[in-house]
């Protein structure tokens, strides 16, 4: 995984349930990593499209990470009806 | 729209006085989903080890006094409210109480991360806001996914 800079500070990813991650950064949502049932993993962008599938948790995530960093999304649309404080 | 009738989200957790089965919240969830029909509320049911979050929405005025119904429930005890914030729009609008089996994180994936419940439950107001993004998350992709087939 990609060392954080100022652009890119550190993605968090936390444990949600068994075999699913959420990552996000700053309060802006990242994407997703969901466990299969063949036991493989399959990241999401944030926009719930599918990044691709990889054999371990780690490497799902920090392509999910990648693919954040190629583009910003906000998290807005995981809370659409928050107002604004 | 006086402020009674202002849409609000509230969120609560509490701790069960007693084991909680599969009877047990069923029943739980089968009354709460028939008087929240009635009084127009949605939401989400989270329970994990004995643990409660409930995320409860609607006319403010009817979100407050069901608030307080539960809060006497001799189920539960601890009772504490996290989240009490306005809503311009439902998060849960097809839920009269959406509910889905929260097993916790295996140790041996989830060292070195946060965990999204623990951190609804105990987490500073930032904490508390991410948690539920997450959680939040993970109901609707459960959700979808139990009304598409099953992908492997």
């Amino acid at each position: 995984m990609d060392a954080p800079s100022l652009s890119h500070p550190q993605a968090l990813w936390a444990s949600v349930a068994d075999g699913f991650y959420v990552g996000s950064r700053g309060g802006t949502f990242l994407g997703y990593v969901d466990r299969l049932a063949a036991g493989s993993w399959r990241g999401f962008d944030a926009a719930s499209r599918p990044v691709g599938d990889y054999e371990d948790h780690h490497r799902a995530m920090a392509a999910v990470t990648d693919a954040a960093n190629s583009g910003t999304l906000s998290a807005d649309h995981l809370n659409p009806g928050a107002e604004a404080r | 729209m006086t402020d009674d009738h202002a849409l609000l989200s509230l969120v609560y957790c509490s701790t069960a006085t007693r084991p909680f089965g599969q009877s047990e919240l069923a029943e739980l969830l089968a009354v709460s989903r028939a008087n929240n029909d009635a009084r127009d509320i949605t939401g989400m049911l989270l329970h994990r080890d004995g643990e409660f979050v409930q995320i409860l929405e609607g006319d403010r005025y009817d979100v407050e006094k069901l608030m307080t119904v539960i809060g006497r429930d001799p189920r539960h005890t601890d009772v504490r409210v996290l989240i009490e914030e306005p809503l311009h729009e439902r998060r849960f609008e097809d839920w009269t109480m959406g509910y889905q089996a929260l097993v916790a994180p295996d140790p041996q994936h989830s060292e070195g991360f946060r965990d999204s419940f623990d951190d609804l439950r105990m987490g500073d107001r930032d904490m508390v806001g991410r948690a539920l993004m997450e959680l939040t998350m993970w109901f609707r992709v459960r959700e979808s996914a139990g009304r598409q087939p099953v992908e492997s």
